[in-house]
C-alpha cells in the first residue's frame, strides 16, 4: 500500500530529495501525498502535478501503486 | 510518426533528409513544415553558456506523442517526427502535407500546442 513521489527540478532541490514512497490511505489526494511526502511544507504558488504520467489537478484522488509527479511551471520560448 | 528524445546532440537537417528519404516523402507533399528551436546564449537580460532540460522519462514520450496524435486527427497529415533534445536544447519538429497553403498554421499550432502542454 504506497504510492511512488518524484520531485522535479527546483521543486526536487527545495524538497532535497527526487523520489520517494508514501503509505496509500484510502481517499488519499494529491495534496494530501504533497503534505505527507514534504512533511508538511508550504506547497509552491505554482506548481504542476502529475498521476501516473498524466496531468492532474491536486484535488485528484489516487489509488494505492499510483506515481505521483511535481514539477514547476514551465516557460520559455 | 516518429517522436525521440536525443541525449546527444544531432544535425537537425540531415536527420530531416534521412527520414525523409526513409519514409518515401519527396514527392508527394507539397510542404515540410519545420521547426528548430536552438539554445539562446541570453535569458531575462543574462548572458547564457548552457541550459540543462531536465524531463519527466515516460511522461514527456507520451505527451508529446499526444499533441501529435490529436494534430494527425485535426488534419490530414503525411507524417509528422519530433526530436527532442534533453539536456542542451535542440528541438525539431517537422509536419509533412499535401498542401502548402495550411501548413503555416499547423505547424504554429504544433508549437503553442507544445508550450501550453507544458505550462
Amino acid at each position: 500500500m504506497a504510492v511512488t513521489v518524484k520531485f522535479f527540478a527546483n521543486l526536487r532541490e527545495s524538497v532535497g530529495i527526487s523520489a520517494t514512497t508514501v503509505e496509500y490511505v484510502p481517499d488519499m489526494r494529491i495534496t494530501d501525498v504533497w503534505k505527507v511526502a514534504t512533511n508538511n511544507r508550504e506547497r509552491p504558488p505554482a506548481m504542476l502535478t502529475a498521476v501516473n504520467m498524466e496531468y492532474a489537478k491536486e484535488d485528484v484522488p489516487i489509488r494505492d501503486n499510483d506515481e505521483v509527479a511535481f514539477f514547476p511551471m514551465v516557460s520559455g520560448g | 510518426m516518429r517522436i525521440e528524445l536525443r541525449t546527444q546532440a544531432f544535425h537537425p537537417w540531415t536527420e530531416l533528409e534521412v527520414h525523409e528519404e526513409r519514409m518515401s516523402l519527396s514527392g508527394s507533399c507539397g510542404a515540410a513544415a519545420i521547426f528548430v528551436g536552438t539554445m539562446r546564449d541570453f535569458n531575462e537580460g543574462e548572458n547564457i553558456q548552457g541550459m540543462f532540460l531536465e524531463h519527466y522519462p515516460g511522461m514527456t514520450e507520451t505527451q508529446l506523442r499526444q499533441i501529435c496524435e490529436e494534430a494527425a486527427g485535426r488534419w490530414s497529415l503525411l507524417d509528422i517526427l519530433v526530436l527532442h533534445r534533453v539536456g542542451e536544447i535542440r528541438v525539431v519538429y517537422s509536419i509533412s502535407d499535401r498542401s502548402r497553403l495550411v501548413i503555416v498554421e499547423r505547424i504554429s499550432w504544433r508549437g503553442q500546442q507544445t508550450y501550453e502542454r507544458l505550462r
